[in-house]
C-alpha cells in the first residue's frame, strides 16, 4: 500500500500512513510527512490515538492455560521420546537387512552373468538353465526381500501419541 | 549502538542454533524448556486462530509432539516462534478439516493476494467467547465481541503482528500468503477493531 501524499484528502493519506507506521511499513519520507502533519491536525491525532488504543486493547486479554496442560505435555513428550528411541534399533535392523538383501541381489546377478557356464557344467545343465535357476532361486527372492523391507518400514505406523492415535 | 545490535543479533542466532541442535538431537530437557517458555504464547495464538478454547489443549500437545518428531527440519537460521506457529497452524487446519467444519469458501478477503485453500474457518461454538472471559480491561471487553465475530484470518494477522511482534515476513511465512496479503489483513483487522471502539466513525 503506497500512500498518495498528494491525494485530494490529505487526512485520508495521513491515515494510511498512520496505519503503515503502526504496522511498521511506513517509509522515512512518509514518516516525515506524518510528523509534519500530525501536530497541526486534531482529527488525525485522534485517529492515531484510537488506532493505538485498539492495538493496546489486544493486550488486554489474560488467557489462562489449563493448569494440568503443561504437565501433560511434558509427560507425553517423555513417553514419545522413549518410543522413538526404542523404535530406532528396530528400524536400523530392518534397513541393514534390506541392504544385505540388495547386496545379495547384486551378487546373484553378477554370478548369473559370469558363472552361468561353469555352474551349468558343474550341475550338468545348459548355461541358460543355470542362469534361470540362479534368477529364480537367488536373484528374485533377494530382490523381493530387499524391496519388501523398506515398504514394510514405510507401511508400519510410525508412532502413537499419548492417546494412542497415530501421529 | 551498532555494536550492541550486532551482539544482540549474534546472541539470537546462537540461541536459535542451540535450539536447532537440541531439536536434531531430540534433547528432552531443551524441549521441556521450550514448552515452559512458549506454552502461553502458543495457547494464545491458537485461541486467536480458533476463536474458541475447544481443542486448544489437544492442539498444543500435538504441536509439541510434532516439534519432537520433526525437530530436525528447523534449521536455526530464523527465529523459533514462526516455525512453531506454522506447525500449530497446519495442525489446526488438519484438525478443522477432520471435524468437517472447514469450508474452502468461507474465508476469502478482498486483498487481491492469492488465498491458499488452507485458511482456518471459525468453528461455530455455543460456549462463551474466550475473549470475553479473558478480557481484563474495559477496552478489551469492548472489543471481545468484535474479535469473536472477526474472521480468523484477520484475528490471526493481528495477534501475530501486535502480540507476538512478528515481522511481516515472518507472518507471511507462518500464514503462507504473500506480504501484501498479510498487510491488508492487518489493516482490515485494525480498521474493524477501531470502528468497534469508536462507533462507526472510521468504518468502511
Amino acid at each position: 500500500m503506497q500512500a498518495d501524499l498528494h491525494q485530494s484528502d490529505p487526512h485520508q493519506a495521513m491515515r494510511q500512513i498512520i496505519d503503515k507506521s503502526l504496522v511498521g511499513e511506513a517509509s522515512p519520507q512518509e514518516q516525515q510527512a506524518l510528523r509534519k502533519h500530525l501536530p497541526a491536525c486534531p482529527a488525525c491525532q485522534k485517529y492515531a490515538s484510537d488506532s493505538r488504543r485498539a492495538i493496546a486493547a489486544l493486550g488486554g486479554f489474560s488467557f489462562t492455560a489449563d493448569p494440568g496442560l503443561q504437565a501433560r505435555v511434558h509427560a507425553s513428550l517423555a513417553l514419545r521420546a522413549q518410543q522413538l528411541q526404542a523404535a530406532q534399533p528396530r528400524r536400523r535392523r530392518i534397513v541393514e537387512a534390506s541392504i544385505v538383501a540388495f547386496l545379495l541381489t547384486l551378487a546373484g546377478s553378477f554370478g548369473a552373468w559370469n558363472i552361468g557356464s561353469p555352474l551349468g557344467a558343474l550341475l550338468h545343465l545348459e548355461p541358460a538353465e543355470a542362469q534361470t535357476g540362479v534368477l529364480a532361486l537367488w536373484i528374485l527372492p533377494s530382490l523381493c526381500f530387499s524391496l519388501l523391507l523398506p515398504v514394510l518400514l514405510l507401511l508400519r505406523p510410525r508412532s502413537t501419541n499419548a492417546k494412542g492415535g497415530v501421529l | 549502538m551498532l555494536e550492541y545490535d550486532g551482539t544482540f543479533a549474534e546472541a539470537v542466532t546462537t540461541d536459535t542454533q542451540r535450539i536447532a541442535r537440541g531439536l536434531r538431537q531430540r534433547d528432552l530437557a531443551l524441549l521441556h524448556d521450550l514448552v515452559d517458555q512458549y506454552q502461553f504464547r502458543l495457547v494464545r495464538y491458537l485461541i486467536y486462530l480458533l476463536g474458541s478454547r475447544d481443542s486448544v489443549d489437544d492442539l498444543v500437545q500435538e504441536t509439541w509432539l510434532h516439534v519432537l518428531e520433526r525437530g530436525s527440519s528447523y534449521n536455526g537460521r530464523s527465529r523459533f516462534e514462526p516455525w512453531l506457529f506454522a506447525i500449530a497452524r497446519n495442525l489446526t487446519i488438519d484438525h478443522l478439516r477432520k471435524r468437517r467444519i472447514y469450508s474452502l469458501d468461507s474465508n476469502t478477503d478482498s486483498s487481491g493476494g492469492s488465498e491458499r485453500d488452507s485458511e482456518p474457518a471459525m468453528p461455530v461454538s455455543t460456549a462463551p467467547s474466550p475473549f470475553e472471559s479473558a478480557a481484563r480491561t474495559e477496552q478489551a471487553h469492548r472489543i471481545a465481541h468484535t474479535l469473536q465475530s472477526l474472521e480468523s484470518i484477520y484475528r490471526e494477522a493481528l495477534v501475530l503482528r501486535f502480540q507476538e511482534e512478528l515481522s511481516l515476513q515472518e507472518i507471511s511465512a507462518v500464514m503462507g500468503v504473500p506480504l501484501t496479503t498479510v498487510s491488508s489483513r492487518i489493516y482490515r483487522g485494525l480498521a474493524i477493531l477501531r470502528a468497534q471502539m469508536e462507533g462507526d466513525e472510521y468504518a468502511g
